[in-house]
């Protein structure tokens, strides 16, 4: 199999139109400042009516070269785990085995191609695991810029090993709130030293920093649609690749931070069934933190991406942008909203979601690393949990396919496992 | 009744700067322009860039009601005998609840359509009744598209025989973004068939507007700039734009 040429647009086939982002009412231009944050590509990317976006060459060789595609397995170890062997099948799709160990590389490495296009000299992120800004600073070394990341604080402190691995690769990298911002300083103002930080103030902090230059891209890790149009990778692959197997799924599951990975996973298999051509039973269940319950317990509503209204508002579920989740060992899924795109399809019914708390999800990775030899990144173990009750309800109603989406692996979450 | 192909359209929030700013500008405008698209002052246009949104804000001053900023528009396009379409937003006038009156005024008020941006986005179940209500009242009816727009949706409207498709070309009214106009536009118009195109959201200058017309569009407004222009130099200035483009395009169809 081969890598895919197109990313896929989900746009093009909602059943309803996308409510675009908007300036807040109070807050104008932020859509207009937008040209001075993102990389241009990236707009572009952000709002074409084409269904399906080609890949660039310079992404598609920097796909091949570090590891795509990405296996699909057979998870037989945890069917026996779990007893439901005989009935029910699971399937995994693997973006841990890209080299900096989840599917973040697939956005960062054309967000970074497309700063570059720009001729920008430095990139800019958020990070809370460190997953992602891992991704920014190993795709920023293959187009030769800098990199700065503001690390959410609770995750700066647990998540030492990323921190000095994206040090190693040449990043800086910040714990936020900081004091190079004013909405750092602000949040240190109004909470103390102590802040945790939350995806949305190191948003805010980010784009802010990226302002203050004009040499500086920031790159979104999840949430627009862009990126989950870029991760849309992952679900061509595994289309392909379960239609190798011969196999039709019952159920497919992926854990949502902002959403870039189930919508990477899922979109190529739901946008088929919007335009009715194929899976017209199939099943799509979203895997949250009980920590960040958007889909589950937010309202559907326009609220910003960010703490600081810096970026435009975008509607879906939300926690209120100024939410901040308790630390958990998932920092990856501590993110107050899901992407305008999913939580449509979960309004209109099209998607379920399920609320997970972490100590069942961590004994869930547990048993997952124990079974299939893989141990997960805590984000992942979101899916790997919600994938077991999916294979355990298939199993008591005769059988079917479960197939989830292993978006990382745990190898330096190893605090979480202890 | 038809609109000319390629179109040029003008924007003005009525009542803007003043009422009977307002009308001298239409007036001056309306030789150049062949139907306006003329907006009613909100309370938050959702979709609007910071120069329209200003806009609103200064006329919202200076009209009381709905009533009267269409008894504004009627006056104003009837003495330049003018064609025009009024925009709002629906939410302003109370969501579903609002749309049989606010359809009813609007009809008497003489215009061709009633432009609804929010409708699709923020009602897409009020479709049908909105296209009934319309006709109902002798408007044709008029739909505004994003460049991210589902592709089966469009068909759908192009299908319902609107006087004109809209298709907001940047994110925001005024925004120039490095959005992909061009593609954009030329798969629109193959989506939409012979539909009516008109594009609008990034247009400021002859070129943009022959651009737009080549990769695909039927005709293009101009909003944010003829307000930048009228603050800058007076009617005389955004005149100069609209004639500008105007000119273009019939130059252009040779
Ligand atoms: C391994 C992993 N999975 C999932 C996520 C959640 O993000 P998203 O919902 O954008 O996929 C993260 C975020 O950092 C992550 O690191």
């Amino acid at each position: 199999m081969d890598i895919p040429r197109r990313w896929y647009n989900i746009a093009a086939d909602l059943p309803e139109p996308l409510p675009p982002l908007v300036d807040p009412p109070e807050r104008d231009g932020r859509i207009s400042l937008l040209a001075s944050i993102l990389p241009s590509r990236l707009i572009e990317d952000e709002y074409r009516l084409d269904r399906w976006v080609l890949i660039p060459h310079e992404v598609l060789e920097a796909y091949r070269k570090l590891g795509r595609p990405t296996p699909l397995a057979r998870a037989r170890g945890m069917e026996k785990q779990l007893g439901v062997d005989g009935r029910v099948r699971i399937y995994y799709k693997y973006e841990g085995v890209l080299p900096t160990g989840s599917h973040k590389l697939n956005t960062a490495i054309a967000q970074a191609y497309y700063a570059s296009l720009d001729g920008a000299s430095e990139v800019v992120t958020e990070t809370g695991a460190g997953q992602w800004g891992l991704a920014v600073a190993t795709a920023a070394s293959l187009f030769s810029l800098k990199t700065t990341v503001f690390m959410t604080a609770s995750s700066y402190e647990r998540k030492a090993a990323r921190r000095t691995l994206m040090a190693a690769l040449g990043a800086r990298v910040v714990p936020s709130p900081s004091r190079e911002t004013r909405s750092g300083l602000e949040a240190i103002r109004a909470a103390g030293e102590g802040h945790p930080g939350s995806l949305g103030l190191a948003i805010a902090e980010a784009v802010e920093y990226t302002l203050a230059d004009e040499h500086r891209r920031y790159l979104p890790g999840s949430v627009l649609e862009a990126v989950l149009m870029h991760q849309t990778v992952i679900g061509l692959e595994a289309e392909e690749q379960l239609a190798e197997e011969g196999v039709e799924p019952d159920v497919l599951v992926a854990c949502v931070g902002g959403g870039s990975n189930f919508g990477g996973f899922t979109y190529p298999f739901l946008g088929a069934r919007l335009r009715g051509e194929a899976y017209r039973k199939l099943r799509f269940v979203a895997a949250e933190s009980s920590a960040a319950p958007k889909l589950t317990r937010g309202e559907y509503r326009y609220d910003g991406l960010d703490s600081s209204l810096m970026l435009p508002m975008a509607k879906m579920y939300t926690l209120g942008k100024d939410y901040v989740p308790p630390a958990t060992h998932s920092a990856g899924l501590r993110y107050h909203g899901a992407a305008a795109s999913l939580s449509l399809l979960k309004r209109m019914g099209y998607i379920e979601a399920v609320a997970l708390p972490e100590d069942e999800v961590l004994a869930a990775a547990r048993r997952f690393a124990r079974s299939e030899g893989i141990i997960p990144a805590p984000e992942s173990a979101h899916a790997v949990l919600a994938a077991e009750l999916e294979a355990r309800r298939l199993a008591s109603r005769g059988g079917g396919v479960v197939v989830f989406n292993l978006s990382g692996h745990g190898l330096l979450d190893y605090e979480a496992m202890m | 009744m038809a609109l000319s192909r390629p179109g040029y359209s003008s924007y003005l929030t009525i009542a803007w700067p003043s009422p009977s700013e307002f009308q001298s500008l239409l007036h001056k405008l309306a030789p150049c322009t062949d139907f306006f698209e003329l907006g009613l002052p909100a309370r938050n246009p959702l979709y609007d860039g910071p120069t329209i949104r200003s806009t609103h804000r200064e006329a919202l001053r200076k009209v009381g009601s709905r009533g009267e900023a269409l008894r504004l528009a009627s006056r104003a396009a009837s003495e330049a005998g003018a064609r025009f379409i009024v925009m709002t937003y629906l939410w302003e006038h109370g969501g579903p609840r609002g749309l049989r009156s606010l359809v009813e005024d609007v009809a008497a008020s003489g215009a061709d359509a009633l432009l609804l941006p929010d409708l699709l986005f923020e009602y897409p179940g009020l479709l049908v009744e909105y296209v009934d209500a319309a006709k109902n009242n002798g408007l044709q009816p008029a739909f505004f598209a994003s460049s991210k727009f589902p592709h089966h949706i469009l068909r759908l409207l192009a299908g319902m025989k609107p006087l004109l498709i809209y298709l907001g070309l940047q994110p925001a009214t005024g925004a120039s973004l490095p959005v992909a106009v061009k593609s954009n536009v030329a798969l629109a118009r193959e989506l939409i068939e012979d539909s009516y195109l008109l594009a609008g959201f990034a247009i400021r200058s002859p070129e943009t507007a022959i651009a737009v017309i080549e990769a695909g569009a039927d005709a293009v407004v101009v909003g944010s700039e003829l307000a930048r222009l009228y603050k800058a130099g007076g009617a005389e200035a955004a005149a100069g734009l609209a004639c500008a483009i105007k000119k273009a395009l019939v130059a252009r169809r040779g």
